[in-house]
């Protein structure tokens, strides 16, 4: 029964991922939209505010890591109810979803900036702000990891081992697994919902359909990997 | 939820804090805390090993109440 309903749901979504893209391919071959060029105004002003913006994060994110460090390290790094890393962790994890999103935020100004702009400075400065918010993030992120491996040693990896996540899945126990599963399944299905009214608004605001070739692939490879993953632990649970 | 437990009761009867007993069975303190709470029910292995810590069985562990 629970196979049957994996194997509808997972042509469901590749019925829907069908057709969205299907749309996207037939809109982009029609080429009746107008271009994004209308909105030339928009470029002015936008990227320099996303930098901005990345660069608050990464502050933000480079405070709380220094504070959180500071107070673990004064109770000896023990993870006990009510500690300091008991009350800092959802602030440490949410630090680093903050830091994932930096890289793509400082890009795309910079590349907004390159393509629309022109401006010698202002090309400059994207290009340091991108530059020094993604290494700082980045070491941010692996002194987070190093912290939470001083707390609790069976979590202590290295963030550029490819295998990370892998090796991060298999040191945590079954309720730290089944919240990540249930978190994953939640993201994977909420993509269509937040995927659909994108195209929706890109439409009405007459944007180029092509722009949204980017978020269809990440999302049909995202789903195809899942998929993917779930079959290949569907067959490792099912063995005969 | 039908399932109730005593987890609480017999790790303090063995004086252990939420960490100590996770670290023997090796799980998390949160996820000690959640069975505590009955917020999550453990797989049979990890009943199984808190009930052999404790030296009793898992029916006295964990008990099935019909609603």
């Amino acid at each position: 029964m629970k196979k049957n309903k994996n194997k509808i749901l997972s042509i469901l979504m590749f019925v829907c991922c069908s057709i969205i893209g299907g749309i996207i391919g037939f809109m982009g071959a029609l080429g009746s939209l107008p271009s994004i060029s209308d909105f030339n105004s928009i470029f002015v002003y936008v990227p320099v505010i996303i930098a901005f913006i990345c660069i608050l994060i990464t502050v933000y994110c480079l405070a709380i890591r220094i504070y959180a460090s500071k107070k673990i390290k004064k109770e000896n790094y023990n993870d006990d109810e009510n500690s300091a890393f008991d009350k800092l962790e959802t602030k440490l994890s949410f630090c680093m979803i903050l830091s994932a999103l930096i890289s793509p935020l400082t890009f795309t100004s910079l590349g907004i900036m390159i393509l629309y702009q022109n401006h010698y400075s202002t090309v400059i400065f994207s290009t340091i702000s991108t530059a020094s918010c993604c290494f700082i993030t980045i070491y941010n992120d692996a002194k987070i990891i190093k912290l939470v491996g001083k707390v609790q040693p069976d979590k202590n990896h290295a963030l550029l081992d490819i295998t990370y996540q892998k090796k991060l899945l298999d040191s945590m126990d079954e309720l730290e697994k089944k919240i990540m599963g249930e978190a994953s399944a939640s993201v994977i299905s909420l993509m269509p919902i937040i995927f659909v009214p994108l195209l929706l608004v890109g439409i009405l605001f007459s944007f180029r359909p092509e722009y949204y070739l980017g978020i269809s692939i990440i999302w049909m490879t995202m789903l195809l990997l899942y998929f993917y993953h779930l079959h290949k632990c569907d067959k490792k649970y099912n063995k005969k | 939820m039908p399932l109730v437990n005593k987890v609480k009761f017999f790790r303090e009867e063995l004086e252990l804090s939420q960490t100590d007993l996770g670290k023997i069975i090796k799980v998390s303190r949160q996820t000690i805390s959640s069975i505590e709470r009955g917020d999550y029910h453990p797989s049979i292995v990890l009943a199984l090993k808190l009930a052999q810590l404790f030296n009793t069985t898992v029916e006295e562990v964990f008990i099935y109440e019909e609603e």
